[in-house]
Protein backbone atom coordinates (compact mmCIF):
# COMPACT_ATOMS: atom_id res chain seq x y z
CA UNK A 1 0.00 0.00 0.00
CA UNK A 2 2.99 2.25 0.45
CA UNK A 3 4.49 1.62 -2.92
CA UNK A 4 1.51 0.93 -5.13
CA UNK A 5 -1.43 3.19 -5.70
CA UNK A 6 -3.57 0.99 -7.88
CA UNK A 7 -6.58 0.00 -5.80
CA UNK A 8 -6.95 -3.36 -7.55
CA UNK A 9 -3.35 -4.35 -6.81
CA UNK A 10 -3.82 -3.41 -3.17
CA UNK A 11 -6.97 -5.50 -3.09
CA UNK A 12 -5.11 -8.47 -4.55
CA UNK A 13 -2.47 -8.09 -1.86
CA UNK A 14 -5.19 -8.36 0.77
CA UNK A 15 -6.20 -11.67 -0.82
CA UNK A 16 -2.56 -12.72 -0.71
CA UNK A 17 -2.37 -11.99 3.02
CA UNK A 18 -5.56 -13.92 3.70
CA UNK A 19 -4.13 -16.89 1.83
CA UNK A 20 -0.90 -16.72 3.82
CA UNK A 21 -2.97 -16.88 7.00
CA UNK A 22 -4.93 -19.82 5.63
CA UNK A 23 -1.80 -21.76 4.81
CA UNK A 24 -0.37 -21.08 8.26
CA UNK A 25 -3.61 -22.20 9.94
CA UNK A 26 -3.69 -25.46 8.00
CA UNK A 27 -0.04 -26.15 8.76
CA UNK A 28 -0.54 -25.51 12.48
CA UNK A 29 -3.68 -27.63 12.53
CA UNK A 30 -1.74 -30.51 11.02
CA UNK A 31 1.09 -29.96 13.51
CA UNK A 32 -1.37 -30.02 16.39
CA UNK A 33 -2.96 -33.12 14.93
CA UNK A 34 0.37 -34.90 14.66
CA UNK A 35 0.98 -34.43 18.39
CA UNK A 36 -2.47 -35.66 19.34
CA UNK A 37 -2.24 -38.59 16.96
CA UNK A 38 0.71 -40.03 18.84
CA UNK A 39 -1.43 -40.85 21.86
CA UNK A 40 -4.82 -41.50 20.23
CA UNK A 41 -5.17 -42.87 16.74
CA UNK A 42 -8.83 -41.86 16.27
CA UNK A 43 -8.48 -38.27 17.39
CA UNK A 44 -10.04 -35.38 15.49
CA UNK A 45 -7.94 -32.69 17.15
CA UNK A 46 -6.99 -29.92 14.79
CA UNK A 47 -10.11 -30.01 12.65
CA UNK A 48 -11.13 -26.60 13.99
CA UNK A 49 -8.22 -24.98 12.20
CA UNK A 50 -9.33 -26.28 8.84
CA UNK A 51 -12.93 -25.24 9.46
CA UNK A 52 -11.67 -21.79 10.39
CA UNK A 53 -9.84 -21.64 7.07
CA UNK A 54 -13.11 -22.52 5.37
CA UNK A 55 -14.87 -19.65 7.09
CA UNK A 56 -12.04 -17.27 6.20
CA UNK A 57 -12.56 -18.25 2.58
CA UNK A 58 -16.27 -17.52 2.91
CA UNK A 59 -15.62 -14.07 4.35
CA UNK A 60 -12.96 -13.37 1.71
CA UNK A 61 -15.38 -14.21 -1.09
CA UNK A 62 -18.04 -11.89 0.33
CA UNK A 63 -15.41 -9.18 0.85
CA UNK A 64 -14.18 -9.44 -2.73
CA UNK A 65 -17.65 -9.06 -4.20
CA UNK A 66 -18.41 -5.93 -2.19
CA UNK A 67 -14.90 -4.50 -2.57
CA UNK A 68 -14.83 -4.87 -6.33
CA UNK A 69 -18.26 -3.23 -6.51
CA UNK A 70 -16.84 -0.30 -4.54
CA UNK A 71 -13.82 -0.09 -6.84
CA UNK A 72 -16.05 -0.11 -9.92
CA UNK A 73 -18.15 2.67 -8.40
CA UNK A 74 -15.02 4.67 -7.62
CA UNK A 75 -13.76 4.19 -11.17
CA UNK A 76 -17.08 5.37 -12.54
CA UNK A 77 -16.92 8.55 -10.46
CA UNK A 78 -13.26 9.45 -10.87
CA UNK A 79 -12.18 7.49 -14.02
CA UNK A 80 -9.16 6.25 -12.12
CA UNK A 81 -8.28 3.54 -9.63
CA UNK A 82 -5.64 5.66 -7.94
CA UNK A 83 -6.22 5.47 -4.19
CA UNK A 84 -4.94 9.02 -3.69
CA UNK A 85 -8.20 10.24 -5.15
CA UNK A 86 -9.85 8.80 -2.07
CA UNK A 87 -7.89 10.80 0.49
CA UNK A 88 -10.22 13.71 0.01
CA UNK A 89 -13.75 12.46 0.01
CA UNK A 90 -15.33 15.24 -1.98
CA UNK A 91 -18.83 14.93 -3.35
CA UNK B 1 15.64 -36.30 -0.43
CA UNK B 2 12.15 -37.67 -0.66
CA UNK B 3 9.78 -36.70 -3.43
CA UNK B 4 7.60 -34.92 -0.86
CA UNK B 5 10.43 -32.57 0.02
CA UNK B 6 11.15 -31.82 -3.60
CA UNK B 7 7.48 -31.00 -4.24
CA UNK B 8 7.36 -28.90 -1.08
CA UNK B 9 10.37 -26.78 -2.00
CA UNK B 10 9.18 -26.43 -5.58
CA UNK B 11 5.75 -25.23 -4.44
CA UNK B 12 7.28 -22.88 -1.89
CA UNK B 13 9.55 -21.30 -4.47
CA UNK B 14 6.68 -21.04 -6.93
CA UNK B 15 4.45 -19.36 -4.34
CA UNK B 16 7.11 -16.87 -3.26
CA UNK B 17 8.19 -15.92 -6.77
CA UNK B 18 4.60 -15.59 -7.94
CA UNK B 19 3.69 -13.48 -4.92
CA UNK B 20 6.60 -11.16 -5.67
CA UNK B 21 5.57 -10.94 -9.28
CA UNK B 22 2.04 -9.97 -8.23
CA UNK B 23 3.56 -6.91 -6.61
CA UNK B 24 6.13 -6.12 -9.25
CA UNK B 25 4.05 -6.51 -12.41
CA UNK B 26 3.18 -3.25 -14.09
CA UNK B 27 0.09 -4.57 -15.84
CA UNK B 28 -2.77 -5.54 -13.48
CA UNK B 29 -3.78 -8.43 -15.75
CA UNK B 30 -0.37 -10.04 -15.26
CA UNK B 31 -0.77 -9.51 -11.53
CA UNK B 32 -4.01 -11.45 -11.62
CA UNK B 33 -2.42 -14.30 -13.56
CA UNK B 34 0.49 -14.47 -11.09
CA UNK B 35 -2.03 -14.49 -8.27
CA UNK B 36 -3.68 -17.53 -9.87
CA UNK B 37 -0.26 -19.19 -9.82
CA UNK B 38 0.05 -18.37 -6.09
CA UNK B 39 -3.33 -19.92 -5.41
CA UNK B 40 -2.45 -23.08 -7.30
CA UNK B 41 0.81 -23.35 -5.36
CA UNK B 42 -1.07 -22.96 -2.09
CA UNK B 43 -3.57 -25.59 -3.21
CA UNK B 44 -0.61 -27.87 -3.84
CA UNK B 45 0.55 -27.22 -0.29
CA UNK B 46 -2.90 -28.16 0.98
CA UNK B 47 -2.79 -31.42 -0.95
CA UNK B 48 0.66 -32.06 0.49
CA UNK B 49 -0.77 -31.56 3.97
CA UNK B 50 -3.63 -33.91 3.05
CA UNK B 51 -6.22 -31.15 3.42
CA UNK B 52 -8.07 -32.26 0.33
CA UNK B 53 -11.30 -30.39 0.93
CA UNK B 54 -9.52 -27.08 1.38
CA UNK B 55 -7.37 -27.70 -1.68
CA UNK B 56 -10.43 -28.18 -3.86
CA UNK B 57 -12.31 -25.28 -2.30
CA UNK B 58 -9.27 -23.02 -2.67
CA UNK B 59 -8.98 -23.92 -6.33
CA UNK B 60 -12.69 -23.45 -7.07
CA UNK B 61 -13.36 -20.36 -4.97
CA UNK B 62 -10.11 -18.43 -5.37
CA UNK B 63 -8.57 -19.50 -8.66
CA UNK B 64 -11.97 -20.05 -10.24
CA UNK B 65 -14.42 -17.47 -8.97
CA UNK B 66 -12.52 -14.60 -7.33
CA UNK B 67 -9.84 -14.32 -9.98
CA UNK B 68 -12.43 -14.32 -12.77
CA UNK B 69 -14.18 -11.51 -10.91
CA UNK B 70 -10.90 -9.58 -10.75
CA UNK B 71 -10.26 -10.13 -14.45
CA UNK B 72 -13.76 -8.98 -15.34
CA UNK B 73 -13.34 -5.79 -13.33
CA UNK B 74 -9.90 -5.04 -14.79
CA UNK B 75 -11.12 -5.58 -18.32
CA UNK B 76 -14.23 -3.52 -17.61
CA UNK B 77 -12.04 -0.60 -16.56
CA UNK B 78 -9.91 -0.60 -19.70
CA UNK B 79 -6.71 0.30 -17.88
CA UNK B 80 -4.53 0.26 -20.96
CA UNK B 81 -2.82 3.57 -20.40
CA UNK B 82 -0.08 2.34 -18.05
CA UNK B 83 0.06 5.75 -16.47
CA UNK B 84 0.08 4.60 -12.91
CA UNK B 85 2.20 7.23 -11.18
CA UNK B 86 4.87 5.66 -9.03
CA UNK B 87 5.53 6.97 -5.60
CA UNK B 88 8.87 8.50 -4.83
CA UNK B 89 11.86 6.46 -3.79
CA UNK B 90 11.69 7.41 -0.10
CA UNK B 91 8.20 6.00 0.16
CA UNK B 92 9.41 2.71 -1.29
CA UNK B 93 12.34 2.61 1.11
CA UNK B 94 10.00 3.29 4.03
CA UNK B 95 7.75 0.48 2.84
CA UNK B 96 10.65 -1.94 2.53
CA UNK B 97 11.98 -1.03 5.99
CA UNK B 98 8.63 -1.40 7.72
CA UNK B 99 7.92 -4.67 5.91
CA UNK B 100 11.35 -5.97 6.84
CA UNK B 101 10.76 -5.07 10.49
CA UNK B 102 7.48 -6.99 10.45
CA UNK B 103 9.20 -9.98 8.85
CA UNK B 104 11.93 -9.85 11.50
CA UNK B 105 9.32 -9.85 14.28
CA UNK B 106 7.59 -12.87 12.74
CA UNK B 107 10.82 -14.80 12.26
CA UNK B 108 12.03 -14.15 15.80
CA UNK B 109 8.60 -15.11 17.12
CA UNK B 110 8.67 -18.42 15.29
CA UNK B 111 12.23 -19.07 16.44
CA UNK B 112 11.40 -18.40 20.08
CA UNK B 113 8.15 -20.35 20.21
CA UNK B 114 8.88 -23.30 22.46
CA UNK B 115 5.50 -24.80 21.53
CA UNK B 116 6.81 -25.62 18.11
CA UNK B 117 10.27 -26.99 18.79
CA UNK B 118 10.83 -30.48 17.45
CA UNK B 119 7.38 -30.65 15.96
CA UNK B 120 6.53 -30.96 12.33
CA UNK B 121 3.28 -30.77 10.42
CA UNK B 122 1.91 -34.12 9.38
CA UNK B 123 2.49 -34.59 5.68
CA UNK B 124 0.56 -36.95 3.41
CA UNK B 125 -1.27 -38.71 6.27
CA UNK B 126 -3.94 -37.74 8.79
CA UNK B 127 -7.64 -37.83 8.11
CA UNK B 128 -8.86 -34.50 9.47
CA UNK B 129 -8.65 -32.79 6.10
CA UNK B 130 -10.92 -35.25 4.33
CA UNK B 131 -14.34 -34.14 3.16
CA UNK B 132 -16.11 -36.73 5.29
CA UNK B 133 -14.64 -35.59 8.60
CA UNK B 134 -14.80 -31.90 7.82
CA UNK B 135 -18.41 -32.22 6.67
CA UNK B 136 -19.40 -34.03 9.84
CA UNK B 137 -17.84 -31.33 11.99
CA UNK B 138 -19.27 -28.55 9.83
CA UNK B 139 -22.82 -29.80 9.96
CA UNK B 140 -22.83 -30.83 13.62
CA UNK B 141 -20.67 -28.52 15.75
CA UNK B 142 -20.41 -25.59 13.38
CA UNK B 143 -23.84 -25.50 11.83
CA UNK B 144 -24.76 -22.10 13.30
CA UNK B 145 -21.69 -20.30 11.91
CA UNK B 146 -22.35 -22.03 8.61
CA UNK B 147 -25.87 -20.63 8.45
CA UNK B 148 -24.66 -17.19 9.53
CA UNK B 149 -22.14 -17.25 6.71
CA UNK B 150 -24.97 -17.91 4.27
CA UNK B 151 -26.70 -14.78 5.59
CA UNK B 152 -23.40 -12.93 5.15
CA UNK B 153 -23.27 -14.04 1.54
CA UNK B 154 -26.81 -12.88 0.95
CA UNK B 155 -26.05 -9.46 2.41
CA UNK B 156 -22.83 -9.24 0.37
CA UNK B 157 -24.77 -10.06 -2.78
CA UNK B 158 -27.41 -7.44 -2.04
CA UNK B 159 -24.71 -4.92 -1.14
CA UNK B 160 -22.77 -5.52 -4.35
CA UNK B 161 -25.89 -5.11 -6.44
CA UNK B 162 -26.93 -1.94 -4.61
CA UNK B 163 -23.45 -0.40 -4.91
CA UNK B 164 -23.18 -1.41 -8.55
CA UNK B 165 -26.55 0.02 -9.51
CA UNK B 166 -25.76 3.60 -8.54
Amino acid sequence: MLTRRNAIIIFMCIELMLNATNLLLVAFSKMHHAVALASNTATQVGIEGQLFVFFIMVVAAAEVSVGLAIIVMMYRNTHSVDINFLNRLKN
Amino acid sequence: MAITHIIFWFLTALALVSALMVLLSKNPVYSVLWLVAVFFAISGHYILLNAQFLAIVNMIVYAGAIMVLFLFVIMLMNLDKETEPQKDIWMKIAGAVSGGCLLMVFVSLVKQATEMTNKTALLKTGSIGLIENLGKALFSDYVVPFEISSVLFLSAMVGAVVIGKK
